[in-house]
């Protein structure tokens, strides 16, 4: 097992804790989205996951290492990184190629390799024709890029991605999911934290958390068959509403796999034109 | 007397290297009483456009009126309130109360008017009377944006503009803060709202502005824009245009849940008839 | 929207391509130029070496324009001190006080001198990536035992480039308050004091944030400052040497001659 959660508590000041309790465990080359409401501890519980937070009690096994440990921490923070929310604060340099070679510069690695990993993940992202650029002169979604290229540098396992789109247009969301959907091919482990389902109908679990404990983990379909959807503060994707609202009226009987939403809405054009 | 675009044009950094126009010979007119949102992906001139508006920037070329007078003019101060990007950024005072009454003291208000402006304007954002007292910077992000509209709606402006407010919100503060707007609306306050997302504002919105790198590429009611052919097509007009090319001849130009569901039920009951 | 104060423009001239390292030491060559001088004559001189080199820069003349303007007031403020009082042949004179021609003269020079070195920083800066000049800097600095302060070159020029990156980001949040207040009936110039006051708290607050979330993302990808490579290693060039050698031997036969 990759990731390994158990028993985690955790609090920022006494007497108010923030998790409250987690058991969760993560394989290799899985895409889990962790989804729920502004303030249920999801964002808290990603920096858990790579030691920016320790546990209050329980322990996290990021491949065996404990993030407890502070001589394990490098190791973890190479093996699973984050992806922040503000695309302005997690940009530590002037320049874009810059940025991408702080991490493998803090991690010792020489000039020549550097700039091959620079390159690699540059490429990765189509940065590269944005490479001198400082931050003010680009877009949200090129500086999520670039957030994304410097956490590729590091060669990471598992990326984090913590609320990456939320402060991004309906273009800069589309560049981002694109890349999310080309780590997932070349095999890494992704952790999707967000409080907006629709971007994550093609995870493989949803991790449902509410006010610090998991209170659901299943497949998006299951998820969908959960009838106090609105009251636990989701928004379900209005085509996911009308396909639920024929199904409920018995327009259609057959129950479809809910996991991208193009395809969803093929099968319901299908499905009514047989009719 | 209404909001008035004439022929602006708008570029920043002039005369250096990074030279850049944003803004290519713009007009339009906002009725009052209206509700407009202003479309567009970033970069299309929106936030520019907002800020020529309120008067902080001059146009290089054309004229922006309010009520007649030139924006940012003496006359038209406190007409226009103002919501910027990232608001919870924005609050200054020592505490809630002070930042809401900020406006209104400028404005050359009595205490006591002050005071009843205060709590008119935070009993509509539903901001908690028990917070007015402490310091802004100790709220939670969802608090702070609250906060923030309270300021400007105590100022009881004729004319609110919001630059993406509902951004950072998940869906209950976003259900919050559009009933809120729709309520001053009603209230007969003409508002402009700048959004990338149409959707959510279907509801509430009569008119729609559509900006393309710098120029106006839609301008009419919602119901023509869903009929407009563009590629941003809310979601359920999206798939009823699918179903027709499946064949259904259902209406295309739905944009709600519910107004799709009853015509998808209406069609499906009248071909089970006509099988029959 | 956008500071262009002390900005980098990218560019292709020779300026542009010298090791940022060959830059550092030219400006502080000419800060010595600047502060040896001391009639208008010689800084007719001065003048003349910084078209050459903005000649050759080819960077845009609002470029300056840019850097100097934010400092006008503080420019005039020591034009007047110097103008009231320096004693000296009377011009005209007032109730208590009188311009001399001495005080015109000192005050035309010390402004030369602050605009001179302004003028030479914006070469520098508008030629330059911050982060080379950071980079130039933390090379120049690595020699120097900095580990008995307790801290590491890579550390001060980390420092550095946070600061850099970090300034024009605090001016924006500065405005967006300053805007937001504006948009709500205050009157910048009539309330100056009270307005300085209510944009400087938030601005501290906000800047804590700030902080706090690029701590979190430097630590996310394994900041250590003791021992670290580098993206690019610096190269003095042939270039740089000359550039060099013709800048010392101006600046001997110019001390020389004066």
């Amino acid at each position: 097992m990759f990731i390994q959660i158990k028993n985690v508590y955790f609090q920022y000041s006494k007497g108010n804790p923030v998790i409250k309790g987690i058991d969760l465990e993560i394989e290799r080359g899985e895409f889990v989205a962790i989804i729920g409401k502004n303030g249920c501890g999801k964002s808290t519980l990603s920096k858990l996951l790579n030691g920016l937070l320790i546990p209050t009690s329980g322990h996290i096994l990021i491949d065996g290492l404990n993030t407890a440990s502070p001589s394990n921490l490098l190791a973890i923070r190479k093996k699973a990184s984050i992806v922040f929310q503000n695309p302005i604060t997690q940009f530590v340099r002037t320049t874009v190629e810059e940025d991408i070679a702080f991490g493998p510069e803090n991690l010792n690695v020489p000039t020549d390799e550097i700039s091959q990993l620079v390159n690699n993940s540059l490429e990765f992202t189509s940065m590269s024709e944005f490479r001198y650029r400082e931050p003010k002169t680009l877009s949200g979604g090129q500086m999520q890029r670039t957030a994304i290229a410097g956490v590729m540098a590091m060669e990471p396992e598992c990326i984090i991605f913590d609320e990456v789109t939320s402060m991004l247009d309906q273009k800069g969301k589309c560049e981002i999911f694109a890349y999310i959907n080309k780590l997932k091919k070349i095999g890494k482990t992704i952790i999707y934290v967000t409080h907006r389902i629709e971007e994550v109908l093609d995870a493989d679990r949803f991790v449902h958390l509410d006010n610090g404990i998991i209170d659901f983990i299943g497949t998006p379909t299951d998820f969908f068959k959960l009838d106090d959807l609105d009251q636990m503060g989701i928004e379900v994707p209005e085509i996911v509403q009308l396909y639920s609202m024929l199904y409920n009226e018995g327009i259609i009987k057959q129950s479809l796999e809910i996991t991208d939403i193009s395809r969803l809405e093929e099968n319901l054009c299908q499905l009514l034109s047989e009719m | 007397m209404p909001i008035v675009v004439r022929d602006v044009t708008y570029s920043y950094s002039k005369g250096t290297s990074l030279e850049n126009q944003v803004l290519n010979n713009l007009t339009f007119k906002v009725d009052e009483g209206k509700f407009t949102a202003i479309l567009g992906d970033t970069g299309a001139g929106k936030s520019t456009l907002l800020r020529l508006v309120v008067g902080l920037l001059k146009p290089d070329n054309g004229t922006v009126l309010i009520d007649g007078f030139d924006a940012g003019h003496r006359s038209v101060k406190g007409t226009i309130g103002v919501l910027f990007q990232n608001p919870e950024k924005q609050l200054f005072s020592k505490t809630c109360y002070e930042d809401i009454a900020f406006g209104p003291l400028n404005l050359g208000f009595e205490k006591e008017d002050v005071h009843q402006k205060v709590l008119t304007a935070s009993a509509i954002v539903g901001f908690e009377q028990k917070n007015l007292e402490t310091s802004p910077f100790k709220l939670s992000g969802g608090e702070k944006k609250k906060l923030a509209l309270a300021g400007v709606l105590a100022m009881e402006p004729k004319y609110l503009i919001l630059d993406e407010p509902t951004t950072g919100l998940d869906y209950c503060g976003k259900k919050g803060l559009l009933s809120n707007l729709g309520l001053i609306h009603s209230k007969g306050t003409t508002i402009i709202m700048i959004t990338h997302q149409l959707t959510e504002l279907l509801s509430l919105a009569q008119d729609v502005l559509y900006l393309k790198d710098g120029t106006i590429d839609f301008h009419g009611s919602v119901q023509e824009f869903i009929e407009f052919p563009s590629s941003n097509k809310p979601p359920i007009t999206h798939f009823m245009s699918k179903l027709n090319e499946h064949g259904l001849q259902v209406n295309q130009n739905l944009y709600t849940v519910n107004e799709a569901f009853s015509e998808i039920k209406s069609y499906v009951h009248k071909r089970m008839k006509d099988h029959v | 929207m956008s500071n262009m104060f002390f900005s980098y423009f990218p560019g292709k001239s020779l300026i542009h391509e010298l090791d940022p390292r060959t830059k550092l030491l030219a400006l502080f060559l000419f800060s010595i130029l600047v502060f040896a001088s001391q009639t208008l004559e010689q800084f007719l001189f001065v003048f003349i070496c910084f078209l050459f080199i903005a000649f050759i820069s080819k960077t845009k003349p609002r470029v300056y324009w840019y850097s100097l303007k934010p400092l006008l007031v503080f420019f005039l403020l020591i034009f007047i001190m110097q103008l009231l009082f320096t004693d000296g042949n009377e011009i005209i004179s007032f109730i208590n006080t009188s311009i001399t021609y001495e005080g015109l003269y000192l005050g035309l020079t010390v402004i030369s001198r602050f605009v001179f070195l302004i003028l030479f920083a914006t070469v520098l800066t508008s030629t330059t990536r911050p982060s080379m000049i950071t980079n130039g800097i933390e090379r120049i600095l690595r020699p120097l035992p900095l580990k008995y302060l307790g801290i590491s070159s890579h550390e001060l020029a980390t420092m550095m480039s946070l600061s850099i990156r970090f300034i024009p980001e605090l001016f924006e949040n500065a405005k967006e308050i300053k805007d937001a207040q504006v948009s709500r009936g205050m009157d910048p110039s009539r309330s100056f004091l009270k307005s300085i006051s209510s944009i400087s708290i938030p601005l501290v607050s906000n800047s804590l944030n700030y902080v706090e979330e690029l701590v979190i993302a430097m630590e996310n990808r394994c900041f250590q400052g003791q021992e670290r490579t580098n993206l690019y290693e610096l190269k003095m060039d042939k270039s740089d040497w000359i550039s060099l050698l013709i800048l010392c031997s101006l600046l001997i036969s110019y001390l020389y001659f004066t």
